[in-house]
């Protein structure tokens, strides 16, 4: 299988709104197969939203299980989640974020805590379901996506935005 | 490729930044890196600039001299020679310190002495206080081969001399 190409920053296809999915059929699976595989083939990549490969339709990517973080105890593995709507949330967390879109930086960015996510999943079953921490955050990020919007957005302070510890030329 | 880097300390007003940067842009510099804040009423500008353009430090000064007079600013000018200006290279892992307590002196100079002796950079810091609160937060980047129980156990000195609370943490940056 072959990676998609992941857009980046300043490309303007990242500011897009995505369309929800409607069909859940044999194309819409096999993009999501290319999909993972494309994340699963990134460095330390958590999480991954379709508009990231120029496919402006409303899935999400999350694994969680993979990653140590002291706020990742709790977490339901790999979900392909597709027009993913919050329905409750409570409580704030701040972790740096990296975006395989940003490469050149991290920031700290203050999400909820704890969400209730109704979302469907592979087949176009609802499904719901809550989570807190980690899995939230990568959550938060990945629907941020859809909306055309980039961890940049969401930067409380100057002081919060960090440039990779190597730099590219 | 020329650097130099520009430092402007004045009092705080609106166009200082603004007046520094039309000057730059006239010139056709690029900013490579700044930070420019406000400390109390003073207002610090700290830039490193670049530039193909073959520039002295004395023409750069003489072009900053208007505005330098106008916004009642002391700026200084310095080149950084081509061998030791260089893109910042990976040097350990990142670590978050946030140090506080209630204000004497000695704060900054014992923690600062502390990360210097074990040979670990600080990439930041700022420090805030109040006529009581003394808060020091500082990116410091460990070197490889660090003893972090050794650390722990000077810190747990340091803040029973000093009587301070420090806390550090580990700044990990995720992939999504």
């Amino acid at each position: 299988m072959e990676k998609f190409q992941i857009l980046t920053y300043p490309d303007e296809r990242l500011k897009k709104i995505s369309q929800p999915v409607l069909q859940f059929d044999r194309e819409f699976k096999d993009f999501v197969d290319r999909l993972l595989y494309t994340m699963r083939n990134s460095p330390a990549g958590v999480g991954i939203a379709a508009p990231q490969v120029n496919r402006h339709i409303q899935t999400i990517i999350v694994d969680a299980s993979q990653y140590k973080h002291k706020h990742n105890k709790l977490n339901h593995g790999l979900m392909v989640l597709s027009n993913p709507r919050i329905i409750a949330h409570d409580g704030e967390i701040i972790i740096r974020e990296g975006c395989l879109s940003v490469p050149d930086f991290t920031g700290n960015v203050k999400r909820h805590y704890w969400i209730k996510v109704e979302a469907e999943d592979i087949n176009g079953n609802t499904i719901t379901f809550d989570t807190e921490g980690f899995e939230a955050v990568v959550i938060q990020h990945e629907m941020d996506h859809l909306i055309g919007k980039l961890f940049l957005d969401r930067i409380a302070s100057p002081k919060d935005l960090f440039r990779r510890k190597v730099y590219k030329k | 490729m020329k650097h130099f880097v520009i430092t402007a300390v004045g009092e705080d007003r609106p166009g200082i930044v603004a007046g520094i940067t039309k000057v730059l842009y006239e010139m056709g510099f690029n900013i490579e890196d700044s930070a420019m804040t406000r400390l109390n009423n003073e207002f610090a500008v700290m830039l490193i600039v670049s530039t193909e353009e073959e520039i002295s430090e004395d023409i750069l000064r003489e072009k900053f001299s208007n505005v330098e007079k106008e916004k009642n600013l002391l700026i200084n000018i310095r080149e950084i020679p081509e061998e030791i200006y260089r893109e910042k290279e990976e040097r350990g892992e990142i670590y978050n310190i946030v140090v506080y307590g209630g204000d004497k002196p000695g704060i900054v100079y014992k923690v600062a002495k502390l990360l210097a002796d074990r040979n670990i950079n600080i990439a930041d810091l700022r420090t805030e206080k109040t006529p009581e609160i003394y808060v020091l937060i500082a990116q410091v980047e460990f070197p490889e081969n660090l003893n972090l129980e050794d650390l722990q156990q000077e810190i747990e000195k340091l803040k029973d001399e000093l009587n301070i609370d420090i806390s550090i943490e580990k700044v990990e940056s995720v992939e999504m």
